[in-house]
């Protein structure tokens, strides 16, 4: 499998550059390694992650966050991963989160929320980033001394895409931080907000996507950019509708698979991880959207009944599920590792400007404005604007930002470049300082506002 | 007219992939239903047809039948298929037959919905097609879709089911039997006019006289013209096929071009995905969404094989297929086989484009009769009739460009339908195909 491969070759790649920070503590190149070595130094990596996730949950953070520092900690050279590798390593986490994503969706639970939970996902991503992306802008301009030099005076479309890349919550971290007050949050809440952040991951990565397209420079042929502009717009229709009905192809392929072809149990989770991948990999060929591909596929799969006796959806959850917590583990253990923690000092004081911008006005205001809509009372409104918690998802669009930079129009080359680590600097901060007040806060919060009292 | 053709090449960029992503997914869906039924789709027809049914309905089983079959083989099987292969390449056929095979399954899924959700018009009429399932199936926030349909088909099938057959019908009376093109108008409109007033019993009878006959003279004309060729015969597969799966043209591009061409004249062809047939289908005898999903199948055949015998005769006569218009080559075509007896093609296709006047007449009239009630039915008809004399006089007219971007606009709300209402589809005819297995009987319920 092509994510295995990558999960051994990455991490076996991070600890070379941490001749600083201590694991291994001479220069040696990471080719220079022994086998015995690489193996030795990956799974101590693993189980380090272990311990940070306990030391997290006992400070009452988000176990992830626990994961990120420790990615840091251990701190890699970016440039020992080629950018194809790290390209590679983010579209295979996205894919396999959105997969994970979907399967975790139950359409049963949603049934009065799910036009609400809809609104709140697509709409919610659309105006989130738009108003986000006016606050950067704002930010930027009137507050220049805050930003590195190379981030002064950002044009808006720079703006909208840190603002888009941000655009997703994240479940995973949303429930850990509630386990503690579990009886205090309505179910109805937990769903909407697991819904939420499963189907606002997809719409995140496609407008995303259509901001990228729809900011990059034209060539010489179209000045105007009206023929790109169409272009873009039938892209964007065509990867949605696309990536759909790929999405449900592969559902029926994936279901006769586990239906004739699986013979035992241990089987479930190579077919899930195939078919995930094989989701992804066939849409985008197609012209379709692999992240929606993926989700979609997850979401069906999930909410089907197999005629095999050996798999009902609980053995499909229940053998995805391991491998999901592996899968964030090493997503979040390599973002840390990959991040250089060198662009956090310049960018600490915007990002925590923004990220305060992002959870006081931004999150509230996305989610009041489907009020019209909402079958939930005051209480519980209040406590979904405070579970916006980002995550994965913006970590690794933060990649996909970077490599759209130098096509922006009206940026130069050496800008662009001057540039890239600068807006991962700031999605890092972002992230990190979000998790970590509404993870800390959002128990207490919750308590002080006991919704499930209200009824 | 370039926002016209940047909108029509805008929509069906997206239409040639979806309408192929739609049939592949109901055909895995139905589990094959689609293509393992087609032999016992013909023995519940010809049960059918034996033993007319007892129930509700408009006509009976073969008159519904030819009467769809009607509306399905037009001008397109002949020049259409034509203009696809100038275009594409013999390539270009492949993809037809991939089209058409996929398209089998959205063919049963469309009429089999239309059936389940068929109902009455304010006449009494069995009224049944793509707006009703799409109004009554849907979510209530989606309903909405059932009128979108309904508009863009009343509009469309103007231009596609009239204007531009009339157009072509006339002008080649024109230029091989010298008939002045208004002549031609007139003469079908007041036809067409008294066809369409007797409703779809009307159109079936004429459909029943005219279709099979026709397709019988165009097949056995297009045999004559492919056996004296016959040597050519492997050959020219060897092209169809090497061309239709070129990997270098992948890479290139080119294989996009045959394969949206392929596509796009299959679903012209045959209708997949675009809602019209069922209209007819679902208001027949008997209203058994199994048995009329079955009986759209073999229509759909039916037309692949008159489209397959076009290409045929135009890859066999060797001529190039870079000439100026589809309509001189075929003409070439014919009389380079035929000799003098080249007019006895016209005599075939004149019924295949009067057999589209009167079925897409009654297509643009129940959706109309959707949107505005039984009181637009007579209005309507004289449009219809008034378009098709006009159109006969026209010389390829921008406006039958705009019809063809309506007329793509209807796959979209029914694609939607067809999609959120393949759940209730998937269960209902896996039910119905484990009973026929169960008991070996092909008879419909009324």
């Amino acid at each position: 499998m092509i994510w295995t491969s990558i999960l051994l070759a990455a991490p076996a790649t991070a600890p070379a550059a941490a001749p600083a920070k201590g694991l291994i503590v001479d220069q040696t190149p990471i080719t220079a390694l022994p086998m015995e070595g690489l193996i030795t130094v990956v799974s101590l990596a693993f189980l380090a992650t272990l311990v940070a996730s306990k030391v997290s949950i006992q400070l009452g953070i988000p176990a992830i966050l626990g994961v990120l520092v420790l990615g840091v900690l251990i701190n890699a050279d970016y440039s020992l991963l080629s950018p194809q590798g790290v390209e590679a390593l983010h579209v295979v986490s996205l894919a396999m989160l959105l997969f994970y994503a979907g399967l975790s969706t139950n359409f049963g639970k949603l049934r009065q929320l799910l036009s609400f939970g809809l609104c709140l996902a697509i709409g919610g991503v659309v105006v989130s980033s738009g108003v986000l992306g006016a606050a950067i802008w704002a930010v930027n301009h009137g507050l220049g001394q805050v930003w590195p030099a190379t981030m002064q005076g950002l044009p808006f479309a720079v703006c909208l895409l840190i603002a888009a890349s941000l655009g997703s919550t994240d479940a995973g971290a949303t429930l850990s931080v509630l386990r503690g007050v579990g009886r205090l949050v309505p179910e109805r809440v937990k769903y909407l907000v697991e819904f939420e952040s499963s189907v606002n991951d997809p719409s995140a990565i496609l407008f995303l996507f259509l901001v990228i397209g729809l900011t990059a420079s034209h060539g010489a042929s179209d000045p105007d950019g009206s023929v790109t502009f169409m272009l873009q717009i039938q892209n964007f229709i065509k990867s949605i509708g696309s990536g759909i009905m790929v999405g449900l192809i592969l559902t029926y392929i994936a279901q006769f698979i586990l239906r004739s072809v699986v013979t035992s149990r241990d089987q479930v989770l190579v077919v899930g991880l195939a078919v995930a991948m094989s989701s992804y990999g066939v849409a985008t060929l197609l012209g379709g959207s692999g992240f929606i591909s993926a989700y979609v596929t997850g979401c069906f799969l999930a909410n089907n009944i197999y005629d095999n006796p050996y798999i009902t959806q609980e053995v499909m959850a229940s053998s995805l599920e391991p491998f999901n917590t592996l899968m964030e583990l090493t997503v979040f253990l390599l973002f840390g590792v990959l991040f250089d923690p060198a662009y956090i000092q310049g960018n600490l004081v915007a990002g925590l400007l923004i990220s305060g911008i992002l959870m006081l006005l931004v999150r509230p205001l996305s989610v009041l404005i489907f009020q019209p809509l909402t079958p939930l009372n005051k209480r519980e409104t209040a406590l979904v604007c405070w579970c916006g918690l980002r995550g994965a998802v913006p970590l690794a669009l933060a990649y996909s930002v970077v490599h759209a930079l130098p096509h922006i129009k009206g940026l130069s080359e050496a800008q662009a470049a001057g540039m890239e680590p600068e807006v991962q600097g700031l999605i890092f901060v972002v992230v990190v300082s979000n998790l970590l007040v509404q993870g800390l806060s959002l128990p207490r919060f919750c308590r002080w506002l006991n919704p499930a009292a209200s009824g | 007219m370039t926002l016209v053709d940047n909108l029509n090449s805008f929509i069906w960029g997206l239409l040639v992939d979806w309408i192929l992503f739609l049939g592949i997914y109901l055909t895995l869906g139905l589990n094959f239903i689609s293509l393992r039924l087609v032999p016992s789709a013909f023995v519940m027809w010809w049960q059918a047809v034996r033993h007319p049914p007892e129930g509700e309905g408009e006509c009976g089983p073969f008159l519904n039948s030819m009467a769809a079959l009607g509306g399905m083989i037009g001008m397109g099987n002949v020049t259409g298929v034509t203009a696809a292969l100038m275009a594409g390449g013999p390539g270009v056929l492949v993809w037809i037959w991939i089209g058409s095979l996929v398209g089998f399954a959205t063919k049963f899924a469309e009429t089999f919905l239309a059936t389940r959700y068929r109902s009455h018009n304010a006449n009494g009429e069995v009224v049944g097609g793509p707006m009703y399932y799409l109004s009554q199936g849907l979510p209530r926030s989606l309903r909405w879709l059932g009128r979108v349909f309904a508009l863009f088909g009343a509009l469309a099938v103007l231009g596609v089911g009239n204007g531009l057959q009339s157009e072509q019908i006339a002008s080649l009376l024109h230029s091989d039997l010298a008939v002045p093109p208004l002549a031609t108008g007139v003469v079908m409109a007041a036809l067409t006019w008294w066809v369409i007033q007797g409703g779809l019993r009307r159109i079936g009878l004429w459909s029943a006289w005219l279709i099979p006959l026709s397709c019988l003279l165009y097949l056995v004309l297009c045999l004559v013209l492919v056996l004296p060729n016959a040597e050519r015969l492997p050959g020219v597969l060897g092209t169809i096929l090497g061309e239709g799966f070129k990997l270098k043209a992948i890479a290139g591009g080119t294989l996009g071009l045959t394969i949206s061409k392929g596509i796009r004249l299959g679903v012209l062809s045959n209708e997949a995905g675009l809602g019209t047939s069922p209209i007819i289908l679902s208001a027949g005898r008997p209203g058994d969404p199994f048995y009329q999903g079955c009986i759209s199948m073999l229509l759909s055949l039916a037309d692949v094989v008159v489209c397959t015998a076009t290409a045929l005769v135009v890859l066999c006569c060797g001529l190039p297929l870079d000439g100026s218009n589809p309509e001189t080559l075929l003409d070439q075509a014919f009389a380079t086989g035929l000799g003098g007896a080249s007019w006895l093609v016209i005599v075939a296709v004149v019924p295949f484009a009067f057999t589209t006047f009167t079925a897409f007449g009654y297509y643009g009239e129940r959706c109309l009769e959707f949107l505005l009630g039984v009181r637009s039915q007579q209005p309507f008809r004289l449009i219809w009739i008034a378009v098709l004399a006009l159109a006969s006089v026209s010389r390829h007219a921008d406006i039958w460009e705009v019809t063809e971007v309506l007329n793509s606009m209807m796959a979209l709300p029914n694609i939607i339908g067809i999609l959120l209402l393949s759940g209730l589809l998937v269960r209902q005819t896996r039910e119905q195909f484990a009973r026929i297995q169960a008991t070996h009987s092909l008879n419909p319920s009324p």
